[in-house]
């Protein structure tokens, strides 16, 4: 028996993959790889493969993390290259990690994770350099979160870590979120997106125009 | 250029996965010096495409050519195509996303009547006129698969139809072309060279005259140069032909999400209502060793954790027991779990059954078609009632408890009596579970009974024969509901409505063409989907073109009637098909073809010969 922490990347190809589907194409390129991935017992053994954090849907990623469990042990090396000659274009693993078992699970380490985000059709008339300093002035930040119990009106100012303005090009801008993530608290980027359009003005028809995961950080041990 | 799927176009759909493509096993070509661009287009949804297995075959066979390039195209969800039609983005490939108007070849495999109205709405998507006849330029329009057995409904939209299996002959077609391509002659010339390869059906070249019944009174070729039947075509030797050692995988959860191994083709058991069961004759297997090969190198192209045998009536495979057992044996350690489709009473074994579901009992499915013996007769479905309840007693005290018992109503000379046998057939599945000890069984029986409507199919021993009509239908439905009470017993049934469509189209003739169009322009589309089914819209096109669908749903046909598909030949003759019916009608049976010859005259269309290459020997009937 090993444990290995795996990071990978989500490439644009593959960005619309959901978190299940992502997760059995993992399982499905872990067979083609012929790496001896554990299974649990019982009456629907499955893969021991878990991934730290589920990815929004149509968000491509340079830091996304797995851990699997294998019966026999593989350099950690040659787990990268295998499973490298058998992922579809768009997935890439970048390095790989054994560690002991007792390793506390990877979703109970993430805490937030920045972002770099898009976004098309801003009106430059009304836009302002100081847009966010702006925003994260106001006393909160209300948006609507829809979900399949309904709508509900949420304050996310508190998951907004860091936002910055980084390059305005005629109707587009690009910043980057740092926000929180994890079990604890979660603010979804494309909710961000949602707030920014009804909180700041000239923002109030953009599209987005894509959302990249740069980095997932993770904190130590509760 | 392929065409542009913006992100913020594919956050308003649902299921984007549908679009993207990019798949492990997609085959992706440089365009440049590729001759023969073809679109392989199935009528439906990806998922439901996608599960498809004579897709998968000639999808990964074309693309061996060097020559040639052939993607996919599915009918986009009616959010992906309003998002399309709003940004104007014609129908595109799904690999280069390159629009298939462009393309050389758009193939549509008939599947089911009811997904015809997509083919019309993706001819329009794709920016290309509906008719053959208003198309000058652009792709040739090429349609197969079962439905395609009876092509005159579609004859005005197709300009080429292939008429069975279409490994061989798609390659002849190719080859022709990139020579007319070369030769820069005009359209029909390509038409023309292509006529007289055997299973290609030029709809153009014919012509049909009618009574004043209705009825047709000549259909001939429009110069004595085309040939007056045509035969359909088959693989003769299954077992050296082309089968593709990877397949796609998609990321989403589709049908069929598992490895479709083909092991045969063809069925003997000659069930009178079966279309399939006519068409794909003769018995073509596979061998033991072949299929084992061709499994492992599946296994790790695709990753796959399941394969599922694939065929019409799996458990005739002559060397069935040893070809799942050396599966199960070889892949177990890999976690990769072997499956049976639809199992025949008779056939099913639950040592088999229970060596290949070891852990998970998730669900049986038992098709005994009719609800007594009589009508089980009628239709030479040769299996009674202990089978069935020998069968489903073994599976209790195995551990199953939930059944599937799937019926038709509607079948030639049935009664209410045949009827009620069905709901008798569902109380005697619940008391074979009773009469297994109470620590043999699993707690939670459940008995779905489904009822399909019967639709008479061309070449079939029914093909003579009239569709209950929509009430009649709707009564026995209604009987059933009322006689099916009991908290271990669900009742599903089909919408007679469609039923009727089916009907219709099955056995419809050219008149059909503009009905389908008409409704089309009504807004009809994915018919097969109860949300979107509109039988309104279909009434109103039908009496726009002044067509009455009785006359093709819930008419009984003479012997001496000229039908809409006897230029189709599939090389079982007619006259067996009459003689058939007439057992029917007498309640005689028809033994299975393993079991000796029944003449049914196929094998004419390889100049005489045995079928089953020889396997039949190792079978213990």
């Amino acid at each position: 028996m090993a444990r290995y922490i795996i990071k990978f990347c989500k490439g644009e190809e593959v960005k619309f993959i959901s978190h299940l589907d992502l997760m059995r194409c993992m399982q499905r390129a872990l067979r083609r790889a012929k790496v001896d991935v554990s299974y649990t017992k019982g009456f629907n053994p499955h893969a021991q493969l878990s991934f730290a954090t589920p990815l929004p849907v149509g968000i491509s990623s340079r830091c996304e993390y797995m851990s699997i469990k294998t019966d026999g042990e593989i350099d950690a090396e040659k787990l990268v290259s295998r499973l490298n000659r058998a992922l579809p274009q768009g997935l890439e693993i970048i390095s790989a990690a054994e560690v002991d078992d007792n390793y506390p699970s990877l979703m109970s380490k993430v805490r937030a994770a920045l972002y770099e985000i898009a976004l098309t059709g801003v009106d430059r008339e009304k836009f302002t350099d100081d847009i966010f300093d702006l925003l994260m002035k106001e006393p909160s930040v209300e948006v609507t979160k829809k979900s399949k119990n309904g709508e509900k009106l949420i304050d996310i100012k508190g998951m907004i870590l860091n936002i910055k303005l980084e390059r305005v090009d005629n109707d587009e801008i690009i910043f980057e979120a740092l926000l929180s993530s994890g079990i604890n608290n979660n603010l979804n980027p494309i909710l961000l997106t949602d707030a920014l359009r009804s909180h700041i003005e000239s923002l109030g028809d953009s599209k987005i125009k894509y959302i990249l995961k740069l980095e997932t950080l993770m904190g130590g041990d509760h | 250029m392929g065409v542009n799927l913006s992100d913020e176009m594919l956050y308003n759909v649902s299921k984007p996965e549908r679009y993207i493509g990019n798949e492990m096993n997609s085959v992706h070509k440089n365009p440049d010096g590729i001759d023969v661009r073809f679109a392989f287009c199935f009528p439906d949804i990806y998922e439901v495409g996608m599960s498809h297995l004579g897709m998968k075959i000639l999808y990964h066979m074309l693309n061996e050519r060097e020559d040639t390039y052939c993607e996919r195209v599915f009918a986009p969800w009616t959010d992906m195509e309003d998002e399309m039609r709003k940004r104007n983005i014609p129908l595109f490939a799904i690999e280069s996303r390159d629009e298939i108007k462009k393309f050389d070849f758009v193939g549509f495999t008939l599947q089911y009547e009811m997904s015809y109205t997509n083919i019309v709405n993706m001819l329009n998507l794709a920016g290309l006129p509906l008719r053959s006849k208003d198309r000058e330029d652009g792709p040739f329009i090429i349609c197969g698969g079962p439905c395609a057995y009876n092509p005159e409904p579609l004859y005005e939209i197709a300009d080429i139809f292939v008429i069975g299996e279409g490994e061989e002959v798609l390659d002849e077609i190719i080859d022709a072309y990139i020579k007319w391509k070369r030769s820069k002659n005009d359209r029909i010339q390509f038409l023309e060279s292509i006529a007289n390869i055997r299973g290609v059906y030029i709809p153009s070249f014919y012509d049909v005259e009618y009574n004043e019944d209705g009825t047709i009174k000549n259909f001939y070729p429009v110069d004595e140069k085309y040939p007056k039947t045509i035969q359909k075509r088959i693989i003769k030797n299954l077992d050296s032909a082309y089968f593709p050692d990877k397949i796609i995988v998609p990321y989403m959860d589709i049908v069929h999400d598992r490895i479709m191994l083909e092991v045969f083709r063809g069925c003997t058991r000659g069930c009178r209502f079966c279309q399939a069961g006519m068409v794909y004759r003769p018995v073509r297997e596979k061998t033991r060793e072949n299929l084992l090969k061709q499994a492992q190198k599946l296994i790790e192209n695709t990753g796959y954790e399941e394969i599922s045998l694939s065929s019409l009536s799996i458990c005739d495979y002559s060397d069935i027991e040893n070809l799942v057992m050396d599966l199960i044996e070889e892949h177990e350690k890999d976690k990769v779990g072997v499956s049976l489709p639809s199992l025949r009473i008779d056939s099913f074994s639950v040592d088999l059954i229970n060596e290949i579901q070891k852990v998970r009992k998730t669900g049986l499915t038992f098709a005994p078609e009719a609800g007594t013996q009589r009508m089980r007769d009628v239709i030479n479905k040769g299996v009674t009632e202990d089978d069935l309840i020998r069968s489903v007693t073994s599976a209790f005290s195995s551990g199953w408890s939930n059944i599937k018992l799937y019926f038709m109503i509607g079948l030639p000379i049935e009664g209410m009596d045949d009827i009620d046998g069905i709901a008798n057939m569902a109380y005697k599945v619940k008391d074979a579970y009773y009469s297994v000890p109470r620590e043999k069984r699993k707690g939670g029986l459940n008995i779905t009974v489904s009822t399909s409507s019967f639709v008479p199919k061309p070449f079939t021993p029914f093909q003579w024969d009239a569709q209950d009509s929509m009430e009649l239908l709707n009564e026995k439905q209604n009987f059933l509901k009322k006689r099916i009470r009991d908290r271990h017993i669900k009742y599903n049934w089909h919408e007679p409505e469609v039923s009727m469509l089916e009907a219709v189209f099955a056995r419809g003739d050219r008149r059909l063409s503009n009905v389908l169009i008409s409704a089309y322009k009504k807004g009809c589309k994915f018919d097969g989907w109860a949300d979107h089914f509109n039988f309104d819209l279909w009434m109103e096109a039908f009496k726009e073109n002044n067509i009455d669908p009785a006359f093709y749903a819930n008419r009984k046909r003479n012997y001496d009637e000229i039908l809409p598909w006897d230029h189709i030949d599939i090389g079982v003759k007619k006259e067996y098909l009459m003689n058939e019916r007439e057992k029917a009608m007498r309640g005689e049976l028809t033994r299975d073809c393993r079991a000796g010859c029944t003449n049914c005259g196929v094998m004419d269309l390889f100049g005489k010969g045995v079928c089953f290459n020889g396997s039949v020997h190792n079978k213990v009937l």
